[in-house]
């Protein structure tokens, strides 16, 4: 059974966002990277694009398939990881550590409608 | 309907895969990553359960006659020899491709493909003339152990010679199992065996053991669908495991490891290898998908004179590499763009594991076809560029020692 961080909120569609002030960092889970194996090739946004909750910001692929992402909260891309995208496999490595964008948040009342870490636990389990 | 399961399948369940369906079977996608399993097959040895594979025996008078009528290549009447083909239908379209393989006289294995085996078994029924076709499909397996290691692995099994088994060849030899695991190992479960028998067996020595912890004898093919040395053995159902655990029991020290069919894939897009229902599914001929070095124009086959006038127009698209210059993995069904025409469409690709490059295979009009053609891919609304390759993307080194050093004595 993976950790899941306490201290991040999580989407129905695996990706998790780590909020410090009105930033939150955004990636996928642990259960996602399993599911997509070996990551290859990351397609993040540019920094100053404005997401919508649940709009796409990009794309994940691993040498089998190819998943979207999708904003957790409605936001402002102040920050692309530009690492990770030139070393995608991190996402595998450390899922929880592997952020993809920073957003500033537009209303960090969309937080509330995540999942905790104990209800995103129990989604995947039953998965 | 529910998927067929290979005898392997609790082995693979229990051993942590993630199973997948393909061709109506449940097989293993991968144990521990398709990038690890992908290297360790180029780099040491990988050992592939592909029992879903089609095994086909044909027997009778004349089934040299009637498989050389069915067959784009030449078919070996040699006993023990091996050769990779294309079936085609009247209009010269590839039903599938397959690998016959002599036993005897009179007496042949074909190795289809899971998806169309379905169709093949009433298509060669129809066109033999008083030979017998049996599906044998269930009663073997087919395992595939490939890597350079391989041979190495194989050998320390068997007292025949099997290192210096040339490509395309085949055998039978009586493997060393231990008493244990023969123990599990009941004749009478084996119905069908006898099946793939015909070929002499190799010599058995009195150092191979006794009798009953030598296997009965089992086919082996100098084949395989990555790119490396290999085999393709042929073990009765009820030696599965068995045989499986004692080939990956005799590599382990060599880093031998169960490969699922992602790896297989990327493998063999690595080496330019085909792949039956993705790259071509019935509806492309052998020159559309470059294969005009599997026809033999000097024989008469169903669908010759299709290609015939195909190859006469020679406008025909055709199938070919592609590597990509910007970012991005091309994947099935991306169009491929020349400036603003849509001419034509990928059906495999994949960022490499070894290679670590993007890649695929396209159909392109003639006019797009000489290597080092810039073309684009839509990769889901954005375009990568691209240019066209020679095959394959991936050849294998020549061994660094010399394969006589490596044999046993």
């Amino acid at each position: 059974m993976p950790m899941y961080p306490s201290d991040y909120r999580y989407s129905t569609d695996h990706e998790w966002i780590g909020v410090s002030g009105r930033r939150g960092r955004v990636g996928i889970t642990d259960f996602a990277q399993k599911q997509l194996g070996d990551v290859v090739y990351l397609e993040l946004p540019e920094v100053g694009a404005s997401l919508q909750k649940g709009e796409m910001f990009g794309t994940i692929e691993s040498v089998k398939a190819v998943s979207e992402l999708y904003a957790p909260v409605s936001g402002r891309v102040v920050e692309v990881n530009t690492a990770l995208k030139g070393r995608p496999q991190g996402v595998n490595e450390d899922p929880h550590g592997a952020w993809m964008i920073a957003l500033e948040l537009a209303d960090p009342g969309e937080l509330k409608a995540l999942l905790d870490s104990a209800a995103y636990g129990d989604l995947v389990e039953k998965s | 309907m529910a998927a067929f399961r290979t005898p392997l399948y609790d082995w693979h369940v229990s051993h942590g895969a993630r199973m997948i369906e393909f061709g109506g079977w449940e097989m293993p996608l991968q144990f521990t990553g398709i990038v690890e399993e992908h290297l360790a097959v180029r780099s040491a040895a990988g050992l592939f359960d592909v029992s879903h594979m089609g095994k086909l025996l044909l027997t009778g008078s004349g089934a040299h006659e009637a498989i050389a009528r069915l067959s784009t290549n030449d078919t070996p009447a040699t006993p023990g020899r091996a050769r990779y083909t294309h079936l085609l239908d009247d209009e010269g379209r590839i039903i599938d491709d397959v690998i016959f393989t002599c036993l005897g006289p009179d007496r042949f294995l074909c190795v289809c493909n899971a998806g169309p085996r379905r169709r093949l078994v009433p298509w060669i029924k129809d066109h033999l003339r008083g030979q017998e076709l049996r599906d044998l499909t269930s009663d073997f397996l087919c395992l595939a152990l490939q890597g350079p290691e391989a041979p190495g692995i194989l050998s320390r099994l068997t007292s025949t010679d099997v290192e210096s088994l040339k490509t395309f060849r085949a055998l039978h030899v009586r493997l060393k199992l231990g008493r244990e695991a023969m123990a599990v190992f009941r004749p009478a479960e084996m119905e069908g065996w006898g099946g793939l028998g015909g070929l002499a067996e190799g010599p058995a020595s009195a150092a191979a053991g006794s009798a009953e912890s030598l296997t009965p004898s089992i086919l082996v093919t100098r084949t395989g669908y990555t790119g490396e040395q290999g085999f393709e053995l042929f073990p009765p159902a009820a030696l599965a495991v068995p045989v499986w655990s004692a080939l990956l029991d005799a590599g382990a020290d060599v880093g031998v490891r169960p490969v699922g069919l992602g790896a297989r894939d990327t493998l063999r897009l690595e080496k330019g290898y085909l792949l039956s229902g993705q790259d071509f599914t019935g509806r492309e001929t052998s020159l559309e998908t470059n294969s005009e070095w599997l026809v033999k124009w000097d024989h008469e086959f169903i669908g010759r004179e299709a290609l015939q006038v195909q190859k006469e127009r020679g406008d025909h698209r055709r199938l070919l590499g592609l590597r990509l210059a910007d970012r991005g993995v091309p994947r099935h069904g991306c169009r491929v763009l020349a400036g603003e025409r849509d001419v034509g469409v990928v059906t495999s690709g994949t960022q490499t594991p070894f290679l670590r490059k993007s890649i695929g295979l396209a159909y392109v009009p003639v006019g797009y076809a000489a290597a080092g053609t810039g073309v684009d891919i839509d990769i889901r609304g954005r375009r990568a560029r691209a240019r066209i390759v020679p095959l394959p993307f991936y050849r294998r080194a020549k061994p660094s020692r010399p394969v006589a050093l490596s044999r046993q004595p």
